[in-house]
């Protein structure tokens, strides 16, 4: 599944991250979101997700969502 | 004296800004970075024996080149002497941060990290052993608490310790990691940093013969760990960073207890949010129009009333000809001093808005709006500037640097002049007291459509120019802060500083020519003589048609660019040449006049904190004692409905002068003169069409 799966407030396990190339990917790669971590969705706000990692607050789009499975 | 060059480096928000404007006091220098507009801050120290030059780079996160940010900075690690790294982590989250701090290692230079923050990573049981971080990288550690400047001090006596030892970072990757880069090294021929070696390892450089070599390499590499080269320094760099956390974290069992998942409850709602977001906006509007105007009314006061006739007095005294004594009054303290009252607006607005960014709450915005500029194809990002675009927009489009999308900065900075400001304003509120019942309503609508006119624009812009997808919606949201009094004053002050330096320059020549235009030829008894008249003239046939018919109306559109509220004067100083105050130079009285304007000056402190103290904004509320005789003068010679139009044409038209200068510094001089014209034809339009639905209406 993907975080657009995940309940809110329910913790999960990042797989991977799907597309390699997307630079927007990279870059929360590089804030945190990465393979291994666990993240949280605290809230849907628009087409943004919230969601924490290990004390970092982040919010993405649905369309960056998609890509990185959780389990 | 030695020369120390420092780069200074680390994630966004982990106040990097704070500690350079400890370090660095008021000699903090404010520019852009050649080619890109990404701000540039540094700052040259003195201490002890050194002179420690201080350069901010971009806050970052990693050091692939993903956008301008990235970019500026690796090229600066790469290319310029560098002698100290000084690198900031937000301790809370060491391990995040020190993914960047592995890559910094990489340049094999001294450095010193700043671990920040430290009292919010302790109060949540985070401790580090930093000899031991010392220990196993061989650099200098730092902790501070920037906020409170606890620590701060140390850190100039550690980037000379680094210097002075040449300690070379010790960073360690997996031993076929090791091995590639000590055959790369052979490979060129040269000692070079872990840095550069691996830049090799990933990507060809064009010199053939080594890359030839290195691929093989890099197959072996690939072919081992079973994944791309960049997959596998990146699991390298997140493993670095995690090891070396787990050496030094000694981590306590957490507190649950946290401020700004408490705030974000409400302030991230998505609809109480929208509601506090609103209370929020009215307050900071609130606080900066309503405590700046005493201000901004004792400073004009003290412009015309003391320094004019002090200047009069002056000129009088040693014979003066006339026109020198109407240059000074006319041209710089009518000019400048007129742009320069402006002083205590900018300067509250960049307060506030410092204080809105460094709290953490901007990008909240961001999330909130982005919800309703999805559906206009916007990106959430862009409320940000056209917010601030309200107050002045200026600053507004210089905020657009922190939109990372080139096509979304570009789209938002062709929205913001048709954001109301105060000099609008001041115009709206005196025209439309005259003739209409409801003033109120009728500076509303022209606030809305302005609006309109911005979102039309982008609207359009995004089906033409600018097709394709949507921007992606990827950023950190920070933990709430109470900023420190200091760096907000220090913040407020470079801009302030910019504000008042652009008046003295570019804001005066203009002056100059407007005051000359309005002056010449040499000899003229009456303004109507001028070439202003004359330009006025000939530009009557190209706004007959949206009812201004007055050479008088159109000629001070001119001095209107310089800024919009001029029109009133330029209005007041061709209807009525006499209107001018006549202060008899031989009455003035410096010392009384000097003790008038000291209690003047406490008053007005006094009323702009009263000020504070009303519900509602006092400056949309129309004063209607000033200009009385220029107010008869304007019904004599406007209609409603030309009034109307002429209060349209402010609106639309004339970015003013220092707002064209900024937008050539951010989008070149092209794209801004041609917005310039792109803004008159819409102005033109709106007011044309406007015009003649209500002559056909009444």
């Amino acid at each position: 599944m993907t975080i657009l799966d995940v309940p809110e407030d329910k913790e999960v396990v990042i797989k991977e991250i799907k597309s390699k190339d997307n630079p927007f990917l990279k870059k929360i790669e590089a804030m945190g979101l990465k393979k291994g971590e666990k993240l949280k969705v605290i809230s849907k706000v628009g087409r943004n997700y919230v969601v924490l990692i290990e004390g970092r607050k982040m919010v993405i789009d649905e369309e960056l969502a998609k890509e990185i499975e959780v389990e | 004296m030695k020369e120390i060059t420092v780069a200074l480096i680390g994630n966004p928000n982990v106040g990097k800004t704070t500690i350079l404007n400890i370090l660095a006091g008021t000699d903090l220098k404010v520019g852009n970075w050649p080619g890109v507009t990404v701000e540039k801050k540094e700052a040259t120290i003195k201490y002890k024996d050194y002179i420690i030059h201080i350069v901010d780079l971009p806050g970052i996160y990693t050091l692939e080149p993903l956008s301008d940010a990235e970019e500026v900075a690796i090229n600066f690690l790469e290319n310029e002497n560098i002698d100290v790294i000084l690198d900031v982590i937000d301790t809370q989250n060491f391990e995040k941060n020190f993914f960047l701090t592995t890559q910094l290692l990489e340049f094999e230079k001294p450095t010193v990290i700043v671990l920040n923050i430290y009292d919010e990573a302790e109060r949540k049981g985070i401790h580090i052993d930093i000899p031991y971080l010392e220990e196993i990288l061989n650099v200098k550690v730092v902790k501070t608490v920037a906020r409170k400047g606890e620590g701060v001090d140390k850190i100039l006596d550690a980037i000379i310790e680094a210097y002075e030892k040449k300690l070379k970072p010790t960073i360690k990757y997996e031993q076929k990691i090791e091995e590639a880069i000590e055959k790369i090294k052979n490979i060129v021929g040269r000692d070079i940093s872990k840095h550069e070696a691996i830049k090799y390892l990933l990507k060809e450089t064009g010199n053939e013969e080594i890359d030839k070599k290195v691929k093989e390499i890099r197959k072996n590499l690939e072919k081992f760990f079973g994944e791309k080269i960049d997959e596998i320094i990146k699991d390298e760099r997140f493993g670095f960073a995690h090891g070396v956390s787990k050496e030094v974290i000694k981590k306590e069992k957490e507190q649950k207890y946290d401020i700004t998942e408490i705030l974000d409850t409400f302030l991230l709602h998505p609809y109480l949010g929208l509601a506090l977001y609103f209370v929020i906006m009215f307050l900071m509007f609130k606080i900066a129009f309503d405590f700046s105007a005493p201000l901004m009314d004792w400073l004009d006061g003290f412009l015309t009333g003391f320094i004019s006739p002090l200047i009069m007095k002056f000129l009088a005294s040693v014979n003066a000809p006339q026109i020198v004594v109407n240059f000074f009054t006319e041209a710089v303290i009518g000019g400048v001093g007129f742009v320069l009252t402006f002083v205590p607006l900018i300067a509250v607005l960049f307060f506030l808005i410092t204080f809105l960014e460094m709290s953490g709450y901007l990008p909240r915005i961001a999330v909130l709006m982005d919800r309703f500029m999805e559906k206009l194809g916007l990106h959430g990002s862009m409320v940000i500037p056209l917010m601030l675009g309200f107050g002045c927009n200026v600053p507004a489009i210089m905020a657009t640097r922190v939109i990372e999308d080139k096509r979304d900065k570009f789209i938002v900075t062709m929205m913001i002049p048709f954001m109301t400001c105060p000099a609008r304003l001041i115009v709206f509120a005196f025209f439309a007291s005259i003739f209409f019942d409801n003033p109120v309503l009728v500076i509303m609508a022209l606030y809305l459509l302005g609006i309109v006119v911005g979102l039309i624009t982008a609207f359009f812009l995004r089906k033409s120019v600018f097709k394709g997808k949507l921007t992606h919606f990827a950023l950190e949201l920070p933990p709430y802060r109470i900023p420190t009094l200091r760096a907000l004053l220090s913040v407020s002050w470079i801009h302030t500083k910019g504000f008042i330096y652009r008046a003295g320059t570019v804001i005066f020549a203009i002056s100059i020519v407007v005051w000359g235009l309005l002056n010449l030829p040499p000899g003229i008894k009456n303004t109507s003589e001028s070439y202003a008249a004359k330009i006025g003239q000939s530009l009557v046939p190209i706004f007959e048609p949206i009812g201004i018919d007055d050479w008088r109306a159109t000629a001070a559109l001119i001095p209107a660019f310089l800024a919009r509220e001029i029109a009133l004067s330029a209005l007041g100083t061709m209807y009525y040449a006499e209107m001018k105050e006549e202060i008899n130079p031989e009455e003035f009285n410096w010392k009384e006049e000097i003790k008038t304007q000291a209690i003047g000056a406490l008053a007005a402190v006094k009323d702009a904190f009263l000020s504070m103290l009303t519900p509602k904004i006092k400056a949309f509320e129309v004063a209607k004692d000033e200009f009385e005789t220029l107010r008869d003068a304007i019904k004599s010679h406007f209609t409603p409905l030309s009034a109307l139009s002429y209060m349209i044409l402010l609106l639309i038209y004339t970015s003013c002068v220092a707002t064209v200068a900024v937008m050539m510094q951010e989008i070149g001089k092209k794209y801004a003169l041609l917005f310039l014209g792109y803004s008159f034809i819409a102005a033109w339009f709106l007011a044309f069409i406007i015009f003649n639905i209500g002559k056909l209406i009444t």
